[in-house]
């Protein structure tokens, strides 16, 4: 389930330690809070997942000057539904990819917002709470 | 080399990966994602026409086709994307490599669209001839279009 939170009030109740230096208003005013919300990533790699398939661009890149993209290049992409996730393989940039990673977020790993074109497609502001750990591996 | 303008970004994930262009002359582009350089971002570019755009959005026509079957000669572009700024570049199809390419099967999901992207439309001004009024006016009730008449050409002005 996704739950509308105002992230002032996110902020006030959970105390989140962003997993990288925020810009100012980011994350936004309006969020969703993931309370056992099933997601999708790609991942690099078929049978583990590592660090770097939770890094954003930012992270990666922070010489870069993102302008206005810089409040989603903080983010992280968050896929709802398996079959969506997996015709984002088929893209150049994917085409390397071998898995898909199944996680199942709870409050305390962040906050999301539905962002994109698609209905599907999600922004999530990861906490160092964030464990990389019981999460799912698809074959592809 | 010619810049260009982001008209929408059609498909997201971490950075945008499928985006449109126009330039200065309203040629429309269409442009995937295939590397991330330390000076910037590279998207293969296609000129394609709004009906073939249109057939892309709607979910009827593989990315891949877009790129091995373009409408015209010479339409494809490699497109540098830094500093908010977008710069193409033509490349001959001898010289694109499988891997800036998408695989094939990629269909645009045009039902998974947010309010916002389903409510952009297009107006086009048409010229139907007579005999094909109550045709057109059946299609466009079917489709659930809007249509307005905006003004009827007649065979003789006036009779001088």
């Amino acid at each position: 389930m996704l739950k509308p939170y105002k992230i002032a009030d996110y902020i006030s109740e959970y105390k989140p330690e962003w997993a990288c230096t925020m810009p100012d208003g980011c994350p936004p005013e309006d969020v969703l809070v993931a309370e056992a919300h099933p997601f999708f990533r790609l991942a690099q790699k078929a049978d583990a997942y590592t660090a770097d398939d939770f890094k954003s661009y930012a992270e990666a890149d922070p010489q870069r000057q993102w302008g206005q993209m810089l409040p989603l290049a903080v983010g992280l992409s968050l896929i709802e539904g398996e079959a969506k996730a997996r015709r984002n393989l088929k893209l150049p940039m994917f085409r390397r990819y071998q898995g898909i990673i199944a996680l199942t977020l709870q409050p305390a790993d962040g906050v999301e917002k539905q962002t994109g074109a698609h209905r599907s497609h999600y922004t999530w502001w990861r906490t160092k709470a964030f464990q990389m750990s019981n999460l799912n591996m698809l074959t592809i | 080399m010619r810049q260009l303008t982001l008209t929408a970004t059609l498909e997201y994930y971490d950075v945008p990966q499928i985006i449109t262009a126009t330039d200065a002359t309203g040629t429309r582009y269409l442009c995937t994602l295939y590397a991330h350089e330390a000076d910037g971002y590279r998207y293969l570019g296609v000129q394609i026409s709004e009906p073939r755009l249109m057939a892309f959005v709607g979910g009827q026509l593989d990315l891949r086709d877009a790129y091995l079957h373009p409408e015209v000669a010479d339409a494809l572009y490699t497109v540098s994307v830094a500093a908010e700024q977008l710069m193409a570049e033509p490349i001959q199809t001898a010289d694109i490599d499988e891997a800036m390419l998408p695989e094939a099967g990629y269909y645009f999901d045009a039902t998974d669209l947010t309010d916002d992207a389903d409510a952009q439309t297009d107006t086009y001004q048409l010229e139907v001839p007579a005999h094909d009024r109550a045709t057109f006016s059946t299609l466009i009730s079917r489709m659930g279009w809007h249509a307005t008449s905006i003004g009827k050409k007649l065979r003789k002005i006036a009779a001088l």
